[in-house]
Parts: structure tokens; sequence; C-alpha cells
């Protein structure tokens, strides 16, 4: 017999070592799908964390600042944004909460406020401009006074990637409240 | 045929990837179960999300453009501009959430009861789950019926009745015209003009007019039967001139509802004498801890107004009568002078002088404990009385004999730490018909007792409002950290320290870098008072509001601000 007869045949015959090439072969598999699955449920707790703090946030800045006077409202969104964000970091560090406050006057519509660190590393996704709220809904327009809580918390890039896939999200956690 | 045949018992290749094949598909489907559950979760959260801030949105609306809901006459307008707020409100969350707001399933309804004041907002969506389809078959409960054939939430809202107390100062000052420099006020007056004349010649009214008329509106924006309001008014001590409705044997506590026509004949006020914010502050929480309210679950709302840092006026001793009150009457207008007796009420056995002790009026029910951790170690008399007492007599005073107090740190009868300037005695060449000017001792014990107290309130669930009116002191700011005395002169005439500090108002302390001659610093603290900072960092800060203007015409916005921010607070 040929050497390499002989050798194919104890592959055949001894199966030792099958087990575990087909164990090599199944294993990134399995675990692929279990950290999907693990990474999958932070990233959707870190989403519900986000939706957390962004309807907090609205809700007690609706109740405490959108009532002031227009010289206060600076600084009571940033006192809300301060407790939040001191909050929210102790969970998910790196959390940024932008505050913004609206005010319709007769019909124009003006950005009285809007809270956010000064080395903030994300923007605002509202202006006044009335397509960055729907047009069909007329929120804009019709109540006197809109304030829009902002929730961003960084995820990591594999994270990333599942949330595109699953929630077209990209740069961040990404949650708004409006009020 | 048998060789062939035995190669399957013992060819074992492949038994793993027969295995791993059923693992992976179990696993694929575990964690498919597990993403269509997280998304279904998920897409609840938002959906809960969009109804509570629609019911907050829809009730909120009719406090924040209270200006256009007052205006609709009819139930079913009303109920339709509650409704539509909401809606729109909700709608736009859930677009923002990435939900298809065209979606015919996706429902959202708002129902405003009007009878209850309760904004019910039902959602509800196609949105499905496997496991929640599964449920029912192991848990037959209706909330897992309800997921099972698609989401539904349901978010409710309404207002909670409001306690507030008006606390309002009557100083003479008030009768000035609504701003600018007031002659009608000083000795520069001419005789024949009265501030009312100098207001008309302006063309503006009397700083108490336009208060009273800020009140008036500030009270069309509560409900004359649900919410209790009281009303003090102080100058050289409080008044309280519209208490809470008597005691419901029911609940132990004041009636709920206020008479509106009460409040009417405060425009009719005159104003006199001095600013003492801390009777009128105290004597507004008595109200309400008689009436069973204070202390409670439910907040209360002070808004204590002043158009200064407190003051004193000068006294005026007349002529030592025995047995007879205290003339606490200013009788010699409303300016200047406080006029004063001697009390003296035994000319045989023992003496007892009642001199001008603290402006207080005896408040026993308070905790005497209270605060009595917080004050320093060292030599404080008791209680905070220091009467005026003859010079070198013991005899029956006479016109001719002078009389002096001394003033120390001391305990004051409801338990705060009422700390004096050191070593100071006033009064020491006064006789029957001299006048005296003891303001900063009164200023002093005035400023103290009232952020004490304040600080109390907050801590038995108040909120503490202030509005200050008036010119802006124009002292260069020296507030030493720590230590808000040790330029007496400069920190306690200035009423924007001490009304900001007295509401807790943590925006105007964090300004003090943009605007030092307006703002605190946010570490001020004196005396077992709490700093700003460490108050930012409580479970429920507190932060009242400080709000300033030096014309009596803005009022009208301030207290307006105020009431919806009352208001919207009690929203839940």
């Amino acid at each position: 017999m040929k050497p390499t007869k002989k050798n194919f045949s104890i592959l055949r015959t001894q199966e030792s070592g099958a087990v575990l090439l087909e164990f090599t072969l199944i294993l990134p598999v399995v675990l692929m799908i279990i950290f999907a699955g693990i990474e999958y449920t932070r990233s959707l707790r870190g989403l519900q964390f986000t939706t957390t703090i962004s309807r907090e946030s609205a809700s007690i800045a609706f109740r405490e600042c959108s009532a002031d006077l227009p010289a206060k409202i600076s600084g009571c969104l940033d006192l809300v944004r301060d407790r939040m964000e001191d909050f929210a970091s102790e969970v998910e560090p790196g959390t940024e909460v932008i505050l913004s406050l609206y005010e319709n006057s007769s019909g124009t519509v003006s950005k009285l406020a809007e809270s956010k660190r000064v080395d903030s590393n994300y923007t605002s996704r509202f202006s006044e401009d009335s397509e960055s709220f729907t047009g069909a809904s007329e929120i804009l327009t019709s109540h006197k006074r809109l304030v829009v809580a902002e929730t961003f918390v960084p995820i990591s890039r594999l994270v990333k990637e599942i949330l595109k896939f699953d929630f077209g999200l990209s740069e961040a956690l990404y949650d708004a409240t409006i009020l | 045929m048998t060789r062939r045949f035995s190669r399957f018992p013992h060819g074992e290749q492949g038994a793993v990837l027969v295995m791993g094949a059923f693992v992976i598909a179990i696993l694929l489907a575990v964690a498919g179960l597990a993403v269509d559950s997280g998304r279904f979760y998920h897409a609840r959260l938002q959906l809960q999300k969009a109804a509570d801030a629609g019911a907050l949105s829809g009730l909120g609306a009719t406090v924040i453009d209270f200006d256009t809901f007052s205006t609709l006459a009819t139930v079913a307008e009303r109920k339709q501009f509650i409704e539509t707020k909401a809606l729109r409100a909700a709608t736009e969350n859930l677009r923002v959430a990435g939900f298809d707001i065209s979606d015919p399933k996706l429902e959202i309804t708002p129902t405003y009861n009007f009878s209850t004041g309760t904004l019910r907002v039902d959602a509800s969506s196609s949105q499905k789950s496997l496991l929640a389809l599964a449920a029912p078959m192991f848990l037959l409960n209706t909330d897992s019926l309800m997921e099972s054939t698609g989401l539904s939430v349901v978010a409710e809202v309404n207002r909670k009745p409001a306690n507030i107390s008006l606390v309002l100062d009557v100083s003479s000052s008030m009768e000035c015209p609504s701003f600018g420099s007031c002659r009608c006020n000083t000795a520069l007056r001419d005789p024949s003009e009265s501030c009312a004349e100098e207001a008309a010649l302006l063309g503006v009214n009397q700083k108490i007019t336009d208060l009273s008329q800020a009140l008036y509106q500030f009270l069309d924006l509560f409900d004359t039967v649900e919410d209790r309001i009281n009303m003090v008014s102080f100058a050289l001590i409080a008044d309280l001139r519209v208490p809470l409705r008597p005691i419901d044997p029911l609940t132990g506590k004041a009636h709920r509802g206020f008479d509106r026509a009460a409040f009417n004949n405060f425009s009719s006020v005159s104003p006199g004498s001095s600013t003492n914010p801390s009777d009128g502050l105290m004597t507004a929480y008595q109200d309400f801890l008689d009436s069973g309210v204070a202390n409670g679950p439910e907040e209360v709302s002070y808004i204590l107004f002043s158009d200064g840092a407190p003051t004193a006026a000068r006294f005026l001793i007349s002529s030592p009568k025995s047995g007879m009150e205290a003339n606490t009457s200013s009788t010699l207008g409303s300016h200047d002078y406080h006029h004063y007796s001697i009390v003296w009420q035994d000319s045989t056995v023992s003496r007892t002088w009642v001199g001008p002790s603290l402006f207080f009026k005896e408040h026993h029910t308070l905790d005497p404990k209270y605060n009595s951790a917080k004050a320093p170690v060292g030599n404080y008399t008791p209680s905070c009385h220091h009467p005026l007492v003859p010079v070198g007599s013991t005899e029956a005073p006479s016109d001719d004999t002078k009389f002096e107090a001394v003033f120390t740190d001391c305990i004051n009868n409801f338990g705060f730490h009422m700390p004096m300037t050191p070593g100071k005695i006033y009064g020491d060449d006064m006789k029957s018909g001299t006048s005296k000017d003891f303001s900063n001792h009164w200023r002093e014990q005035y400023f103290n007792n009232t952020i004490q107290l304040s600080d109390f309130l907050r801590e038995k669930n108040a909120m503490v409002y202030t509005i200050g009116l008036g010119q802006q002191q124009n002292i260069a700011a020296d507030i030493s950290r720590g230590d808000p005395y040790q330029g007496i002169n400069s920190v306690l005439h200035r009423k924007d320290i001490f009304l900001s500090r007295a509401a807790s108002d943590y925006i105007e302390a964090h300004d003090e870098l943009s605007r030092p001659y307006l703002g605190v610093h946010p570490e001020f603290s004196y005396n077992g008072y709490k700093s700003y900072e460490a108050l930012k960092y409580s479970s429920n800060p507190k932060f009242g509001r400080y709000f300033a203007t030096p014309n009596s015409q803005e009022l009208t916005g301030i207290f307006k601000s105020i009431a919806q921010k009352v208001l919207l607070r009690l929203t839940k």
C-alpha cells in the first residue's frame, strides 16, 4: 500500500480526532449565535435605558421648565440635563442628554433654549424647521411650548452593526421624547 | 452488503455535525424568539412612552396654553382642545420612534373625562410577538391575551389639587409707583403729594395695585373647589388675611377650595413699616400646620413676595406705661418709625421689662427640637427674648430713664438658631421720646430665620418660590464664602441673595459666573444651611425659583409662571 492510502485509511478508521474536528467547525457558529444573542439583549437593554432616560428627562423638563419665564429656561434645562446625565452615566458611561424647548408664538416657532454639554459629541436631530418634526401631525404649530429630550448612549462597534440591522441605528443608541 | 451496513454503527464521523445542526437550529430558534420578543417589548415601551407623553402633553397644554384654553366656552370645545393636543403629541413620539403613523392599525384614542379631570390615552398597534402568542397557552390572564392580539397600552393623567400659600409684602415701599425711584416714600416727599398722586402723574399704578391685579389673575388659574389657598401679608408682623377653610372632620384636614372673593380686599391694604418675611412665612406655615395639610404627602407651595431684603423700621420709645400691652402699631405714619411702649408689669414686687423682643408671634406648635442639632456649640441664651431694660435703675421708669438691650446668639422659641453679631448693645441712650435705628439687628434675624424656615419647609415637602421687586442693590459683590455676615451690610441689604437662597434657586446660584452681581455663590452655605450643590444631588431637590423685576407691571407674568409651574408639578 502507498503511504498516502494508508494515511487515508487511518482517517477513516480511527475516529478519535473527528469529533474534535467537527466540534471546531461548529463551535464558532454556536458561539456566534450565543454571543449575538447576548449582544442583542445588551443592546436592547441599552435601547430601553435610552428610552427611559429620554422620557424621564422630557417629563421632568416639561414639568419644571416649560412654564418658566424665558430668562430661566436655559438654566432650568441645564439643571435637568445635569441631573439626568449624572444619573445615567452611572449605568451607561458617556450618556448624553440634549434638551431643547421650542415656543410657538402666534405661528412663529423659535427655539428658546437648547441644553447640551459644551464638549458634546452629538447634535440635536430637531430644529425650528418643521421638516424635523412631522408635517402631518402639525405638532410644532399646535403646541405653545414643546420640550424635546434626546438621549445618546455610546455603543460598541459590534452592537452598532447589529442595531443597524435590526433598528436602523448607526451613531449611538438614540431616543427622543417630545412633550 | 454486510460490509456496507456495518459501516453505520462504526462510522461515527458526522455525528457531531448532525448534533451541531440540531443545536444550531434550536439556538437559532431561541435567538429568534429572543429577538422577536425583544422587538415586541421595545415596541410596547415606545407605545407606552407615546401614550404617557400624549396624556401629559394634553393636560399640560391647558396650563401652558391657558390663554387659549380659558377662552373656550363649552365643555365640548375644551375636551376637543385637550384630546387634539394629546393625540398630536403621542403621534409625534411614535413617528420619532420609527412607527409607521399612517398604519390604520396604529390607534391612539385620547379621552378626557370632564367631571374627574382625567385624561386617558389608549394606544394600540398590530405588532405581534410569537412568544406573546404562545403566552396564553401557559398563562391565561388577560394581559397576555391582549398581547397575543397585538399591543395595547393605557396612560392616565390627572391633576392633583394644589396647596398654595401667598406670603405678600405690604411694607411701605409698596405704595410707590410701578417702577423707578419713589419720592413719596422718602424724606424728600412733598407733603401735599401722596404716592397715589405720584403714580398717577407717571401714568402707572402703585406697586400694591399691580400686585393685587397679578394676584387676581393668578387665582384664575386655580380651581375654587379643589385647591387650597391662603394669604398672609406681612410688614412689621404678619397678618393671616385669608386663612384656609375649616377642618373637615372626615379627613382631619382643611376643606378643599377657596373663597375667591376673600382675596378681593387685598388692594385696600395700607402698606406700612418694616419688612419681616420671617413672620410672614411662619404664619403661612402655621395655618397649613393647623389645617393638617403641612408635613403630609401633599406638596405645599409657598410664594413669598417681597419688595426688598428684610428691613426694620426705627423705634420710638413712648412713655413707659404700667401694665399695658406693647403698642405694636405704627402711629407715626407708615414710613420711618415703629412706635413702641415699654411695658412695666409690676412696680412693687418684681419687674418684667418687655421690650421689642423678636417680632414674631408665638409659634409653639413647631417642633422645638428642630434645628437644635444644627446650632453650633457655644453659649446661647435659651430664647431670643432681648428685652429693653432700664440702665442702672430698679425704680419704676420715668420719661428720663434710659434703656438698653443686648442681642446675643440664641435659640429662638421655635428652635432656630439665631446668630447675632456678638457684643452689640443697642438702645443705651434711649429714653422716652427718642428713636433709634436697630435695622441691622432685626435684618440679621429676619434674614437668617427666613432662610432656616424655608429649608425647614422644603424638608416638609414644600416648594418655596420668591419674587423680588425693586431695583437691584448697587453694591459690589463681596460675598465671602461661608459666612454671609462678614460683610453684614452688603449681604443683608441684598434681596437677590436673600430671596434666591430662600427659594433655593439653583439656577440663580449657577449663573454667578456670568452675572456676578445678581447671583449667589453655589456653595453659599451658613450655619447648617445646605449648600446648593448638596441640594442638587438630593433625591428630591425642591428647587424653587427666584424672580426679580424692577417693574411691578411684570408681576402678572411672574405670578402666572409660578401658577403654571405649580400646576404642572401636580400633573401626574
